[in-house]
């Protein structure tokens, strides 16, 4: 049998201010993780804090995760996700326990505003 | 002379008359109250054949045929009630037996006081007008129907049909012209089967219809079945009553076919009938053409769909094998009746990779086929194409059809097979197989654009084939290095059973970095771990392979779960490229029939107490290993009688696209509530029950029966 086609995800980068919101659109899985990793690469966007809008996302797997990880490693409290409540991404981040290390907002405004003091008092 | 009943007055008025009744070209004729012919013109005479004696005191009904019998009466009826009957077109029947086409106007005939004594009749023969006119009406639906068809067969079809109306034929045939070859692509008519004619035969043979298109002129003969005796040419001059006339049809410069009529017994044409023959001919050439045109337009587009969609197809291919399975079912969807192909294997050996028919029945027979076609591979149809370019064959006359090969050439027959394509599969300068497309007798024939194609195909095969070679290897050897990783054998210890399992991801996905662990440390603890490096391939198993030693020496010094983990992460983070990773892992005292654990970023371990409750082993829960900084690893502590059944798990036994990871895990739950005791067992239980087959991910497995 030949491998799955590799799922579409598709990213959206908004600049506002001193945070970019990094919104993303389908699949994030060992296809999609290079390209997940390169659209969150904190090097991109001058310095920003980063939201990461992660409500269409109805999949992922560890290849994202790790990716999330790091990034909230390396940015700290400028570094926020947005996650729908229930959503499978939420159960991931609970069940790996990683949400306690990453500040999750179910909007991207509230999301942004923390971002943004976080940079401040940074 | 004629005979009148009806006294005409003397005098030059009457002379008159009777000279204008007796020139007439339409049948003038009287008759009485009761239907009896009282009168009769010479015009009379030429239209039934009767004599004015043969006529004249006999009932008309003679001339009547007994369809119309009653018809008769009716106009007697009218007229004797005094009116007139006008251009009243109807049958009637000729002294020999034939039936005419005649339009009639009958007016009543009084006497001085108004008394009708009788009718006159004036009927004209319209069998000319009314066949021109259905030749005529023939022309214009044919006309209608061939600027409507849309492809060759519509044309061929219509054309056939019609002819055989027009004419009555015993046989119309249609011949369109194909690779130098003319080829009889319909017939009908009366009696097709009586006219003997091969289905094709080549442009040079000595038939009517290749002279015909050779010519660009109408070939008529006298005989059938005789052609060339009594054959005749040059136009229209076939008045000799010919029993096949064939036309060429001609459309610009081109003779793209020839429409063949035949008769058992020789035929009369007639103007009009010639007239219709030219020129619904002509109609059918240009018609022939333009669907031609755009046949070719509509195979040129359906070759570029296929091309798209294979392109799709192998860009995906994982699989060698499996990529060539789905190329050869796609080819019968498209362009081909069946299809086969070959692998090459490092020996220089031919195998069957994949073989496919449109149709299910025929794909044993196939099968075959694509046997015999590599017996011998050296100067086999097969074999030859390998070191070179592709091949087309056909059964056309003059070209060798599978003829150094009559097993194949059998088994190609019983398949209807007239026409195959044979490419190489190459990348890289190299061959590594072969691919066969075959046409069968009804649905198409294949041409050198079909084998351009079946070449580009093969080239683009090739290259899929060849990199899902690549990645087979490699994903071979990552599996081959994963294994060699994981712990050669479980130790063995008293009063616990363990079984372990790791089954890599389906081929078309790369190996990740899941493992296992068991270390019995000299103080009765019995370490236990699963862990999953994220990310794939060589790395994750190459990373896996430095952080297990690293975690069972940990152990193995005594370290307790927490400070295990934390130096492990530390250990991690060290390195320069760290990589997330997932553990579960417990050290179980078996004194104390208890156990303490660490879960870092991975699913709960499950735990079947004797009782037969199954518990989620969350415990404090830990973010994964080797990413964040500063993280206090937690442990807890948790019972496990003797007769309890723990399973450690990677995600890939949860972990479904279409499935929540909390459904997944209830599920697993469930299952492992029933599982057998035995560690063995249990494994074996639960890859029934959640179909691990199929996984996109890895799965390792931890069994222990304490």
């Amino acid at each position: 049998m030949t491998g799955r086609r590799p799922q579409q995800l598709s990213i959206e980068v908004e600049h506002v201010g001193t945070v970019a919101i990094v919104a993303a659109n389908g699949e994030v899985d060992l296809a999609t993780a290079d390209e997940f990793a390169n659209a969150l690469d904190p090097d991109r966007h001058d310095g920003r804090g980063l939201v990461l809008d992660l409500r269409s996302v109805p999949f992922m797997d560890s290849s994202g995760l790790a990716v999330v990880v790091r990034v909230a490693d390396r940015l700290r409290d400028r570094f926020a996700v947005v996650v729908a409540e229930g959503s499978p991404v939420e159960r991931l981040f609970e069940l790996t326990e990683v949400l306690g290390s990453l500040s999750a907002f179910r909007d991207t405004g509230a999301a942004a505003e923390a971002v943004a003091a976080g940079g401040a008092g940074a | 002379m004629s005979t009148s009943l009806f006294h005409w007055p003397a005098g030059p008025a009457s002379d008159h008359l009777a000279a204008i009744v007796e020139s007439s070209d339409d049948a003038i004729l009287s008759k009485d109250p009761t239907g009896r012919i009282m009168s009769w013109n010479p015009a009379a005479t030429r239209m039934y054949g009767y004599a004015p004696d043969e006529a004249v005191g006999r009932p008309i009904s003679m001339l009547i045929p007994p369809h119309r019998a009653g018809e008769e009466m009716q106009i007697l009826r009218r007229i004797l009630a005094g009116e007139r009957v006008s251009h009243y077109e109807t049958e009637r029947l000729t002294k020999d037996g034939r039936v005419i086409m005649v339009s009639l106007t009958v007016s009543p005939v009084r006497n001085a006081e108004g008394t009708v004594l009788g009718a006159s009749v004036i009927a004209r023969d319209v069998t000319s007008r009314h066949r021109r006119a259905r030749l005529s009406a023939l022309l214009h639906d044919v006309t209608a129907k061939l600027s409507r068809a849309v492809t060759p067969s519509d044309v061929v079809d219509v054309t056939v049909e019609h002819a055989v109306e027009a004419f009555g034929a015993d046989a119309v045939a249609f011949g369109v012209r194909q690779n130098g070859e003319v080829r009889i692509a319909a017939s009908g008519g009366r009696h097709p089967e009586r006219i003997a004619r091969p289905e094709s035969f080549p442009l040079e043979a000595d038939e009517p219809m290749a002279e015909a298109m050779r010519t660009r002129a109408p070939v008529w003969a006298s005989e059938s079945g005789n052609p060339t005796n009594g054959r005749s040419r040059g136009g229209e001059d076939w008045g000799g009553s010919p029993a096949v006339i064939v036309l060429p049809l001609v459309a610009g410069d081109a003779a793209l076919g020839a429409l063949s009529v035949s008769f058992e017994r020789p035929h009369e044409f007639d103007a009009e009938e010639r007239a219709l023959l030219f020129a619904a001919s002509q109609q059918a050439a240009y018609a022939l053409g333009r669907a031609q045109i755009y046949e070719l337009e509509r195979l040129d587009a359906e070759r570029q769909a296929f091309l798209g969609e294979a392109g799709g197809l192998l860009a995906g291919s994982r699989d060698p094998r499996g990529t060539l399975v789905e190329l050869s079912e796609l080819s019968v969807r498209h362009l081909a009746d069946f299809a086969c192909a070959y692998l090459m294997d490092d020996a220089g050996e031919l195998h069957v990779a994949a073989v496919a028919h449109s149709h299910p029945d025929l794909r044993a027979r196939t099968s075959d086929l694509a046997e015999q076609l590599k017996a011998a591979p050296g100067d086999g149809i097969v074999g030859r194409v390998l070191d070179g370019a592709g091949e087309l064959h056909g059964d056309s006359p003059g070209k060798p059809w599978l003829d150094d090969d009559p097993a194949a050439h059998a088994i190609a027959r019983s398949l209807d097979a007239h026409s195959l394509l044979v490419a190489p599969l190459r990348a890289r300068d190299r061959a590594l197989g072969a691919l066969v497309l075959g046409a069968a007798a009804v649905t198409r024939r294949y041409d050198s654009p079909d084998l351009a194609l079946a070449e580009d195909l093969g080239q683009r095969a090739g290259l899929a084939v060849a990199n899902a070679q690549l990645f087979r290897r490699e994903h071979e050897a990552a599996v081959t290095l994963q294994r060699a990783l994981l712990p050669q054998g479980l130790p063995e210890i008293e009063g616990l059973e363990f079984a372990a399992r790791y089954e890599p991801a389906a081929p078309g996905l790369q190996v990740g970095g899941d493992w296992y662990e068991v270390v019995s440390v000299d103080d009765g603890t019995v370490g236990l771990t699963i862990g999953d490096v994220a990310g794939r391939g060589l790395r994750a198993a190459a990373v896996m392979g430095r952080i297990r030693p690293a975690l069972a020496a940990y152990v193995l010094d005594g370290h307790r779960p927490q400070e295990a983990v934390g130096r492990l992460d530390r250990l991690m983070r060290e390195l320069a490229d760290p990589v997330m990773t997932t553990i579960f892992h417990m050290q179980f005292d078996r004194s104390r029939a208890c156990a303490r654990f660490v879960r870092a970023g991975h699913p709960p371990a499950l735990l079947r107490t004797p009782d037969g409750a199954v518990t989620e082993l969350e415990g404090t829960g830990n973010p994964p290993v080797g990413v964040l900084s500063d993280v206090t690893y937690a442990e807890d502590e948790v019972a496990m009688p003797a007769g309890s059944l723990l399973l450690l798990y990677t995600d890939g036994l949860i972990e479904r696209r279409d499935l929540d990871l909390r459904e997944g895990l209830a599920r697993l739950k469930r299952s492992l509530a029933e599982a057998p005791p035995e560690p063995h067992a249990c494994l074996d239980w639960l890859s029934d029950q959640l179909g691990c087959d199929d996984v996109p991910d890895d799965v390792a497995m931890l069994a222990v029966a304490t």
